[in-house]
C-alpha cells in the first residue's frame, strides 16, 4: 500500500466500523443515515485501495473513466445534500413559526376606538 | 347581510409595514359593520401596531417577519379559537373594497360553497400594470397544471372560508406561495369553492411596496419544494 492509502484507508474503515456497529440503534432516520455513511466509507476505502475499481464500475454503467463516475457521483450527492439542508431549513422555520404564532396569539391585544 | 353574520364572520388582515395605509383600510372596513377584525402585524419595523391599536380590532404581533402566509394562518387560528363561523382574508393595503365583503361571504354563508375566492378577472381592476397581469395569468396556467384547480385568479387575497374549511386549509407556506397552497388544499380536501368577482385597486404606493413580478419564480420554487417536504 502507498503512503496515501495508509493515511486514508484505516480512518475510513474506522468510520465504517463506528457507523456499522450502530446501524441498528436509535430512530429509523438515524439508522438510515448511519447505513448510508457506512456504505460511503466502505466504497471510498475500496476505491482508494483498488483505483481500478471505479473504472470497472464505470465501464459496467457505460461510462468511460472511473474519474467521470466519481464526478457524477459528487454532483448527485451535492444535489441531495443541498435538498437535505433546504428541507431541514424549512422544517426549522415551521417550528419557529409555531413558536412565534403561539406568542402572538397568547399576547393578543384589543385596540380601542379613541 | 344579516347583522348576526357581521358578528360571526371574522376578518383577518396580515400587515407588514402598513403604517401609511392601514388606518384608512380599517376605518373603511369597520364602517361596514363587521365587528370582529384581527390584524396580524408580521414583525413590522414601522408603527403598524400603533395604528391598528387605535381601532376596535384585535391586534396580534409576530416577533419576527415570517411572511403573509404565516400571518394569515395566525389570524385564522386566532379567529377559530374565538369560535368564528366564517373567516374572510383581506389585504391591509387598501387594494380590496370592504363593501364587497358581503358578496364574497354570501356563498359560504348560504352553504353554497366551503370557500369563496375573490377574482379580479371576473370583477374589475384599477391601474393594474401589464407585467402583473401577465404574471397572474401565468399563475392561472401553473395552478391548472400543478394543482388541477380551475380558477380565474390564483393570487387574490380576498377569500372567505367556512369554519370547517379554514380548519382544513392550514397554511404552512409562510410566504407568498400560500395562495397556491390554499388552492392545493381545496383540491386535497375536496372543498366546494366558487369564485366571486371583486375589485382590486392598484396605486403607485401599493405597487412600490408590493411584490415584484420576478418574485413569481420564488413562489413556484417555494411551493413545489414545500410540497415535497412534510
Amino acid at each position: 500500500m502507498t503512503g496515501f492509502q495508509w493515511a486514508t484507508i484505516p480512518p475510513l474503515l474506522l468510520l465504517a466500523l463506528l457507523d456499522g456497529s450502530r446501524v441498528m440503534i436509535g430512530h429509523p432516520s438515524f439508522r438510515r443515515d448511519r447505513l448510508l455513511r457506512f456504505v460511503v466509507w466502505l466504497l471510498a476505502a475500496a476505491a482508494i485501495y483498488n483505483p481500478g475499481l471505479p473504472t470497472w464500475v464505470a465501464n459496467l454503467l457505460g461510462i468511460d473513466r472511473g474519474a467521470d463516475l466519481v464526478l457524477y457521483g459528487f454532483v448527485l450527492a451535492f444535489l441531495a445534500v443541498s435538498f437535505h439542508f433546504y428541507a431541514q431549513g424549512v422544517k426549522l422555520q415551521r417550528q419557529l413559526t409555531q413558536v412565534v404564532r403561539h406568542v402572538a396569539i397568547s399576547e393578543a391585544k384589543r385596540g380601542d376606538s379613541a | 347581510m344579516a347583522p348576526d353574520l357581521r358578528r360571526s364572520a371574522w376578518i383577518v388582515i396580515a400587515a407588514y409595514n402598513e403604517q401609511p395605509r392601514l388606518g384608512d383600510t380599517l376605518a373603511r372596513l369597520l364602517a361596514t359593520g363587521y365587528a370582529n377584525v384581527v390584524v396580524v402585524d408580521d414583525g413590522s419595523r414601522d408603527d403598524t401596531v400603533a395604528v391598528a391599536l387605535r381601532h376596535p380590532v384585535w391586534v396580534l404581533r409576530h416577533l419576527l417577519n415570517l411572511g403573509q402566509g404565516a400571518a394569515l394562518q395566525t389570524g385564522i387560528a386566532f379567529a377559530l379559537k374565538h369560535r368564528a363561523d366564517y373567516i374572510v382574508t383581506f389585504d391591509a393595503d387598501g387594494q380590496h373594497d370592504p363593501t364587497e365583503i358581503d358578496r364574497v361571504l354570501a356563498p359560504v354563508a348560504s352553504g353554497e360553497a366551503d370557500v369563496a375566492l375573490g377574482s379580479r378577472f371576473l370583477g374589475a381592476t384599477v391601474n393594474m400594470p401589464f407585467a402583473r397581469k401577465l404574471v397572474l395569468k401565468g399563475g392561472i396556467v401553473f395552478t391548472r397544471v400543478v394543482s388541477n384547480v380551475r380558477v380565474t385568479d390564483t393570487h387574490n387575497g380576498f377569500r372567505a372560508f367556512t369554519r370547517a374549511a379554514a380548519e382544513k386549509v392550514r397554511i404552512s407556506q409562510n410566504r407568498m406561495a400560500h395562495a397556491s397552497e390554499i388552492l392545493d388544499r381545496i383540491r386535497e380536501h375536496r372543498l366546494r369553492y366558487v369564485e366571486v368577482p371583486v375589485t382590486i385597486r392598484y396605486s403607485a404606493d401599493t405597487m412600490a411596496k408590493g411584490q415584484s413580478s420576478w418574485n413569481a419564480v420564488r413562489i413556484v420554487f417555494d411551493f413545489l419544494l414545500g410540497r415535497a417536504i412534510r
